[in-house]
């Protein structure tokens, strides 16, 4: 049999992000709050029915609640993604349109890349899909948009036009702005209801972001290097994605292991990607002062 | 009304990407659609005809200049591409090069010839292979020279696919017969010259003939060399032995003794290269450089009293943007030849 409040409480979560747990935690809450308020009115001698609807006219508008509990747990989580979203398309049409007029090219499949991510995060900005993980789904769409708006970067500098500064810089503002975001929906909006180790796994977050854009950075960087040579791509060359991969193994290891309240071994593997780059710098100035890279 | 308003701002963004895909379809040019203008490839006839190639919409055309005069003399199919041009030493035939743009799938060259008074072409001979240079016989002009690479091909996983496996071949066009000269197989070999006094060829390749390791064939230069004919393993460097860097494109003055050639002007500037030309006097050992346009300056060829050479005004950039300069044998008087490209 369907609940009273149902329909009520499931707007209101509707326009809240957050997992299935914390939703079913707010939809408890609410709902013995309504309970208790109808029992109060039927007390005073209303009927259940005229009970239950004042409780939900105290309680409030379900969209506006929705809306203020959601600025609330996630302060500005929806207008910096609409923002990231609109300001995102404006730089796609921009730059699509730009780099057709100055080198007669179209880069189709990168503008359907790039107006498919920023359509991802509009739907979250507008929580089109509000029953769905959106913190997981949230950093997804946000991995994808870096990379996608990225290579746009990479476009605006390679063409000769008098916007190529301006779209640069607006290129890698957005970078910044999806990154800061994805720290941001990982970290500070980090479990709302969660208490277990959450200050640990804030801190590992940030150590394997911090050394996963290292990583994917110079992944990156080396592939460029390769394919601006090569015109194929020998299997052998996939060794270059390594380290990416150890990453991404370390990353999740250690997030299960602070779960299980395992944190030494957690902060210990979470050294080795950063003992990795600090090898690799190392290394690389080694080779560059005999070359008189710093002169 | 929260739906209505998401599938109105939805379908809005699918209408524009689909608009704007349609004018990228519309307005996008290919690559080879994107180069108009001169080409590298010019020679100039004994008359001055000067004979150039300009790419215009994707299709390279073959056009003469005499006088101010212009005629557009062959068009080429889109799918293909000239890789050289030469007069004959009496000026009465223009013979050229031509390969399929695809030439990983189709490694064949065509050489054509055309009457310079009839505008008439003819088919000299099709081979198996890249046929990047061609050059007549000074001496007699029934002797066309050629150089062929066999493959085209990437020698390292992470290099570009280039001509490779090069040698040095003669067409003989009263007896129809063609003559391997050289059995090298080189990493490369440009700028054929055929000597106009005595049977030898001139070329431009890396002097790694003694090179035997990996270092050492990374040290090796490229220098001009003479080749005699009936001995070609016997050849000598004719350039500064000395000389610590690259030596490109030449042409030999008569006499052959003075070469005019390019090479880079700031080798240690750490900026970009400026590749100028120079002359180098083999009896005095000297070298005088005689451009200083601080762009790339290449393919000299001496006609009269002037050396021709092309400058290329967006070198380094995606594309070249080339022009036709012509100055006195000294250097002086430096100034761009008019072509309708």
């Amino acid at each position: 049999m369907k609940k009273p409040f149902h329909s009520f409480i499931t707007t209101i979560l509707n326009q809240i992000d957050g997992t299935t747990e914390e939703k079913m935690d707010i939809y408890e809450e609410i709902e013995v709050h309504l309970e208790l308020n109808t029992k109060r009115y039927m007390e005073e001698g209303f009927d259940q029915k005229k009970a239950e609807q004042l409780a939900m006219t105290d309680f409030g508008e379900s969209h506006k609640i929705g809306n203020d509990m959601q600025e609330a747990m996630y302060p500005m989580r929806k207008k910096l993604l609409l923002f990231l979203a609109i300001t995102s398309i404006a730089f796609s049409v921009t730059l699509y349109i730009t780099y057709l007029i100055a080198e007669r090219d179209a880069e189709i499949i990168w503008l359907l890349l790039s107006i498919g991510t920023s359509s991802g995060l509009l739907l979250f900005a507008l929580q089109v899909f509000p029953s769905i993980d959106q913190k997981r789904w949230i950093n997804s769409v946000l991995i994808g948009h870096i990379f996608t708006y990225l290579l746009g970067t990479l476009i605006a500098t390679n063409m000769i036009h008098i916007f190529t500064p301006f779209l640069t810089i607006y290129g890698i503002t957005l970078l910044l702005v999806s990154i800061i975001l994805i720290y941001r929906t990982t970290i500070i909006d980090f479990t709302f209801h969660s208490t277990k180790n959450v200050k640990q796994a804030k801190q590992l977050h940030f150590i394997n972001i911090t050394a996963g854009i290292i990583i994917t950075g110079a992944t990156l960087f080396f592939l460029w290097g390769i394919l601006i040579f090569s015109e194929t791509f020998p299997p052998f060359l996939l060794a270059i994605f390594i380290p990416f991969i150890i990453w991404l193994v370390a990353y999740y290891i250690q997030m299960n292991l602070v779960s299980h309240n395992k944190r030494k071994i957690a902060y210990t593997i979470a050294m080795i990607p950063f003992v990795f780059i600090v090898i690799i710098v190392i290394f690389l100035i080694w080779n560059a002062i005999p070359k008189g890279v710093f002169v | 009304m929260k739906i209505n308003r998401n599938i109105l701002i939805f379908s809005s963004l699918a209408f524009l990407t689909g608009i704007l895909v349609l004018v990228g379809l519309l307005y996008n040019k290919t690559e080879d659609e994107k180069q108009n203008g001169l080409t590298e490839l010019y020679d100039i006839s004994r008359e001055g005809i000067i004979a150039y190639v300009i790419n215009k919409d994707g299709e390279q055309q073959i056009k003469f200049s005499k006088d101010g005069l212009e005629q557009e003399v062959v068009s080429i199919n889109k799918e293909k591409v000239i890789l050289d041009i030469a007069f004959s030493p009496d000026g009465s035939s223009l013979a050229y090069s031509v390969i399929n743009r695809d030439v990983e799938s189709d490694l064949v060259t065509t050489i054509n010839i055309i009457d310079v008074d009839k505008l008439e072409e003819d088919n000299l001979f099709q081979k198996s292979g890249m046929i990047t240079e061609i050059a007549f016989d000074p001496k007699d002009e029934t002797n066309l020279f050629y150089l062929k690479a066999d493959t085209f091909e990437n020698y390292s996983p992470i290099a570009r696919a280039n001509p490779h496996n090069f040698d040095i071949y003669k067409y003989d066009m009263t007896g129809i017969t063609h003559d391997q000269l050289t059995d090298w197989k080189k990493y490369s070999i440009d700028s054929l010259q055929v000597s106009a006094s005595d049977e030898s060829v001139y070329i431009q390749m890396f002097n790694d003939e003694t090179a035997q390791t990996a270092e050492e064939i990374f040290d090796a230069n490229l220098r001009i060399f003479n080749v005699p004919l009936k001995e070609p393993d016997k050849l000598s460097i004719v350039s500064d032995p000395k000389k610590e860097i690259d030596i490109y494109d030449f042409t030999v003055l008569s006499g052959e003794e003075k070469i005019i050639y390019q090479s880079v002007s700031n080798p240690h500037s750490g900026g970009t290269f400026q590749y100028e030309l120079f002359e180098y006097d083999s009896t005095t050992n000297k070298e005088v450089q005689l451009t200083n346009l601080k762009e790339y300056t290449s393919r000299p060829i001496v006609h009269e009293e002037h050396i021709y050479f092309i400058v290329d005004k967006q070198f380094a950039q995606k594309y070249s943007d080339y022009y036709l300069y012509k100055m006195d044998l000294d250097g002086e008087n430096i100034r761009k030849v008019e072509l309708n490209d």
